[in-house]
């Protein structure tokens, strides 16, 4: 508990720290030098069964709100802060403010067709096409993002750290634009998320921290912007220590690599989007050892029909054992049902954008398996249904 | 049908294929119109011009560079000063044939990198300005800056970005 309110407390140091630099940036910078911009979101969600983002289960459930406030001053042509602070609230599984990224920008190489830089601060994690902005509903790709390759229950592990992260990126005229990323840090993760994510003991689980960890994507963008693709990978270290029974606890270490491969065809009217990845994480202590191979894809297509209204569909499939895709060894091992080992999600949205500050969605989802249930919301998981259904509404206004 | 190749190859460069496909599903006289309002479109197009404060050098620009600056990912200028960018709304037509046209990019997909960059501390959001005399005013009187215009609009006190070929 202690190292969770020393977690708390350090978030509370960078929010001072980086709302003290933005404020003196702001005194020193032009009008054109300084932008603050923000995000607020409300959804609600119902479902047939099982909890997401609260109690849904036959009830709509409100406790689904993101509000963010960014700010960003360029100090020198070179040299630029950024900052942005977060309160978000889905049901159990997350709730309260913290420092989402702060940092300073220094680009130490500027060309007419090569820029490079470093970020030295607190940095959003780049994996995939989406992770970094997954809670600003206007660049989600839906609702809720797809929960294979960016699971809630999971989403501290690949946030944001703090460290140091430095890019390149090369602009060409016909061969398009690719930005490789490379970034050191110290996750930012807690006792929930080691509980949704490797919660398999029943004991308490205390002393969380993260430990140096690493992140690196190549991103290819089409000179016209038709192409995207990309690939990441992060590799995590965070140990914690695990009651096993009253007077007895071993400490664990985990190593978690996950790549993601991701690829992006968008034409005027149609988007279509698809990301395959894969983790290996691995749990050593002194008295067992336990890995997991989880594996997670999805496909979506979107036609936006007009500048203002767009339909959706995706298919969205995790796995927490590529090498057990039933769940029935899952479930001979440990009595659990075999569904709760994957999770198969369905879906159809529609989105309105009523201008280019707010926008509506709503969504409709067929889900069978229960893998990214999250155990705070659902207290009792083993009893979770195997076929369930969601409604999902948002509304989102920026400025 | 030299008016229809014409259309294809004009320099405006950008034809959607589904504007090409349902052109085989066109009547002679809706054929007619829309090789028409084609036509005006990419003659039309072609004037829309990117601005630059005449304070920085007007050598020709690729266009890579413009689209990097569009892009915010360029953040200055060779010699240190820093790029500031003036754009339209989004839905203005104006900004839509630029961003075709003259950088060679799908609108929506500027948007989309502009969000990403703007939300995860990447960079920041182009300036909106609201008409055409702002525009003019705010790249004439900002050091650095580069923004667009029809041709016709464009006056002395800003100066027009050749893109080399």
């Amino acid at each position: 508990m202690n190292r969770y309110r020393s977690l708390k407390l350090r978030s509370k140091c960078a929010l001072g720290i980086s709302t003290g630099i933005m404020l003196a940036a702001c005194a020193y910078a032009s009008d054109t030098d300084w932008q603050m911009h923000g995000a607020l979101t409300q959804g609600v969600i119902y479902t047939s069964d099982n909890n997401f983002y609260g109690n849904s289960d036959d009830n709509a459930s409100l406790k689904f709100t993101e509000i963010d406030f960014n700010a960003s001053a360029r100090l020198r042509p070179n040299l630029r802060a950024a900052g942005q602070v977060l309160y978000r609230h889905t049901g159990s599984q997350s709730e309260g403010g913290s420092v989402d990224y702060a940092f300073l920008d220094y680009q130490f190489f500027t060309d007419p067709s090569f820029i490079s830089g470093i970020r030295g601060g607190r940095f959003k994690v780049p994996i995939g096409l989406y992770n970094e902005t997954r809670d600003v509903a206007f660049t989600r790709p839906s609702i809720y993002m797809p929960q294979s390759a960016y699971p809630d229950t999971a989403r501290d592990l690949e946030l944001s750290s703090d460290g140091a992260l430095v890019y390149g990126e090369l602009f060409t005229n016909k061969a398009g634009q690719w930005t490789a990323e490379f970034g050191v840090g110290q996750p930012r993760i807690d006792e929930k998320t080691v509980r949704s994510v490797f919660g398999f003991l029943p004991g308490d689980i205390s002393n969380v921290s993260g430990h140096t960890s690493t992140v690196g994507r190549l991103l290819y963008q089409s000179s016209g912007g038709e192409w995207q693709a990309s690939f990441s990978r992060s590799d995590v270290r965070v140990d914690y220590r695990q009651a096993l029974a009253p007077m007895l606890s071993t400490d664990i270490e985990i190593k978690l690599v996950y790549w993601l491969a991701s690829l992006q065809y968008s034409l005027d009217q149609w988007i279509f989007t698809g990301e395959y990845g894969q983790i290996d994480a691995r749990l050593n202590s002194n008295l067992f050892e336990q890995g997991f191979h989880p594996q997670a894809y999805y496909l979506q297509a979107t036609r936006r029909l007009d500048a203002q209204w767009s339909i959706y569909t995706r298919w969205d499939n995790l796995y927490w054992d590529r090498h057990d895709h039933s769940g029935n060894d899952y479930a001979a091992l440990t009595g659990r049902k075999a569904y709760a080992n994957f999770a198969h999600d369905y879906n159809l949205g529609v989105r309105f954008d009523v201008n280019s500050n707010a926008m509506i969605s709503a969504e409709y989802h067929y889900i069978e398996g229960t893998a990214w249930l999250s155990p705070a919301d659902n207290s009792a998981l083993n009893n979770a249904a195997k076929y369930w259904q969601m409604l999902a509404l948002e509304f989102s206004y920026r400025f | 049908m030299n008016l229809y190749l014409f259309c294809l190859s004009s320099p405006s460069g950008y034809v959607p294929s589904t504007q090409a496909l349902s052109f085989l599903r066109l009547s002679s006289a809706r054929l007619c119109l829309w090789l028409a309002l084609s036509l005006s479109a990419s003659l039309y197009a072609d004037t829309t011009v990117a601005i630059v404060n005449p304070g920085e050098a007007t050598h020709p620009f690729e266009r890579k560079t413009l689209r990097a600056a569009f892009g915010m990912t360029l953040q200055s200028w060779p010699d240190g000063q820093p790029l500031t960018i003036f754009v339209f709304r989004d839905e203005n037509p104006l900004h839509q044939q630029f961003c075709r046209t003259v950088l060679g990019v799908l609108p929506y997909s500027l948007r989309r990198n502009w969000d990403r960059l703007l939300f995860s501390g990447g960079g920041q959001a182009p300036i909106v300005v609201n008409n055409v005399h702002e525009m003019l005013q705010r790249v004439a009187t900002t050091p650095g800056a580069i923004g667009y215009l029809n041709k016709e609009s464009v006056d002395e006190s800003v100066s027009i970005i050749e893109i080399a070929q």
